[in-house]
């Protein structure tokens, strides 16, 4: 075990450091050296904090000057609205900028098992939430910011100018101008990507520490300019992404696609799953997204079966009998399960 | 969703921005008149540690010290209770901080009295009776609070010429160091180390009552 390291100690190192980045920005390896001390014990965090909030002074601590200060002889919101657009276009995007600092008003859509819902978006967007899934939006004026909670979705993204459209989940971000993906959070915690159509950058979650420290700040983690881990995957390309092990930012990594497996994976936005050459027990998997119930496969023979054809994906009845029939095997009900059997 | 992170109205640069918009540079907090963006956390919560957590810390610290007998440091729970505090994605919703860092203080001590190998029998009862002090500042809590500011200001003006001269054109009038650099015809680095010495002694005494 290690000596812990006295309150003082540590005080006094929290101190230097808010005097360093009190007095300018940190060089890349100090920036390494905080990372690195920030990680070694939590009370270093809570004494940096501290020390900074002691070093306020009483200009920092003056209420923040309000944005937008709106005098009432103010143009009508219309044609300020104008003058932002005009201002805009002119001036890059200083105004958007300050249009991003409003708060989004979040909206969170959801869909119950065996479930799939068509959600048209404002924006001309739609999205499709596959069966128990949750999509969260936090629009603003500048960014079409999503979280996908839970599940799997589909995204047809309309494009609109100046303002991405961006897809987070814990393990990676994507960001599209336009263009059609379906991104997927499966239950053994890797998240695949696939593309239909345009481009979409994809970038895996930073380590945690990273990620602690970019949700500390308020400004999240987002596609670093530049970084490695940051892929662009075009139609047609899926890509996986799995947390990197201990203390390692997320892994993207690009799948082999056969041709036609897009759009097969895709059929369940019609409410159905298309099998080519599946075993039965990858099949079962899948039905299992849609149900409650289960279909059990009573033997390994019939389990490594393969199966081709197209299902409803609610219809665990109707898959049950298609087996039966096309492998020469039995099935019986036992309470919420449908057993397949030799 | 509430606990989600506050990233949209966050005044920040965002990285992301760059990839589809790289003319977008970075942007800074308009009232920041110094390069904090390597701070691990926003200037709004530093000033909301400063505003809502800093004048209670005294009080916390009197209830932390009352409860020592447990076989904690107080020091150690403060410093981990300002890392939740300033790690916690959202203080929008805190209503009453003073509470609320009284039981994430609490908190911090369970945990720690739970891992040390050996719980003093009375621990375990008084750590039930623990919650109950957490309700509005006493009197003498606000007394000691006021006295204590003073024992700061008394420590601050017994520093030494220089550093006092530093400090306070940094703490009290809230001039950047540069500034300061060129008004006291110092190195930068000599500032730094100043700021950092009156930062250091303002720590320490801070919240302790410490002579």
């Amino acid at each position: 075990m290690s000596v812990r390291q006295t309150a003082g100690a540590i005080d006094l190192a929290a101190t230097a450091w808010v005097a360093r980045m009190d007095a300018r920005a940190l060089t890349a390896d100090e920036r390494g050296e905080l990372e690195a001390w920030l990680a070694a014990d939590p009370r270093h965090l809570g004494a940096l904090a501290r020390a900074r909030a002691l070093l306020l002074s009483r200009r920092d601590l003056a209420p923040a000057p309000v944005e937008e200060a709106a005098p009432r002889d103010r143009a009508p919101l219309h044609s300020r609205r104008r003058l932002l657009a005009a201002a805009a276009s002119v001036a890059g995007l200083a105004a958007l900028g300050a249009g991003m600092r409003q708060p989004a008003a979040r909206q969170t859509y959801s869909s119950a098992v065996g479930e799939v819902r068509h959600i048209p978006l404002d924006d001309g967007s739609t999205l499709t939430l596959n069966t128990d899934s949750s999509v969260t939006l936090a629009y603003t004026a500048g960014r079409r910011l999503l979280y996908l909670d839970r599940g799997e979705a589909f995204f047809d993204v309309t494009p609109v100018s100046d303002c991405p459209f961006v897809v987070r989940s814990p393990l990676a971000q994507l960001a599209t101008t336009g263009g059609a993906c379906c991104a997927r959070l499966n239950g053994d915690g890797v998240m695949t990507v696939a593309v239909l159509s345009g481009k979409v950058a994809v970038e895996g979650a930073p380590s945690p520490l990273a990620e602690t420290l970019d949700r500390v700040t308020g400004r999240d983690w987002t596609l670093r300019l530049g970084s490695r881990d940051a892929v662009l995957v075009s139609g047609g390309q899926e890509v996986s992404v799995r947390p990197g092990g201990a203390g390692r930012g997320s892994l993207v990594s690009f799948e082999a696609v056969a041709p036609g497996a897009l759009d097969r994976a895709l059929m369940w936005r019609e409410g159905r799953l298309a099998f080519e050459g599946e075993t039965l027990a990858q099949a079962a998997a899948q039905f299992a997204r849609y149900s409650h119930r289960r279909i059990v496969l009573a033997s390994d023979r019939l389990a490594q079966r393969h199966i081709s054809g197209l299902f409803q994906a609610t219809d665990l009845d109707g898959f049950a009998r298609a087996v039966a029939v096309g492998f020469s095997a039995k099935y019986r009900e036992e309470g919420d399960s449908i057993v397949l059997y030799d | 969703m509430r606990d989600a992170p506050p990233v949209d109205d966050a005044p920040v640069q965002d990285r992301h921005d760059a990839i589809t918009r790289p003319q977008d540079g970075p942007q800074r907090a308009p009232y920041s008149d110094a390069p904090h963006s390597d701070v691990p956390f926003s200037d709004e919560r530093a000033r909301w540690l400063a505003t809502h957590i800093l004048p209670h810390e005294h009080g916390l610290r009197a209830w932390l010290r009352s409860k020592s007998f447990l076989g904690f440091d107080a020091d150690d729970v403060v410093q981990e209770t300002y890392a939740i505090l300033v790690a916690k994605a959202c203080v929008a919703g805190i209503e009453n901080p003073r509470a609320y860092a009284f039981q994430t203080a609490y908190s911090v001590v369970l945990r720690l009295v739970r891992q040390s190998r050996v719980v003093p029998i009375a621990a375990v009862a008084d750590l039930s009776t623990l919650e109950a002090v957490v309700d509005a500042p006493s009197p003498e809590e606000v007394t000691s609070a006021r006295q204590q500011l003073r024992l700061i200001q008394d420590a601050i003006a017994d520093l030494p010429r220089q550093t006092r001269r530093a400090f306070v054109m940094r703490r009290v009038e809230g001039l950047p160091q540069q500034e300061i650099a060129r008004r006291m015809r110092l190195s930068e680095n000599t500032v730094e180390k100043h700021i950092t010495r009156g930062l250091k002694l303002l720590a320490e005494r801070f919240g302790r009552g410490e002579r």
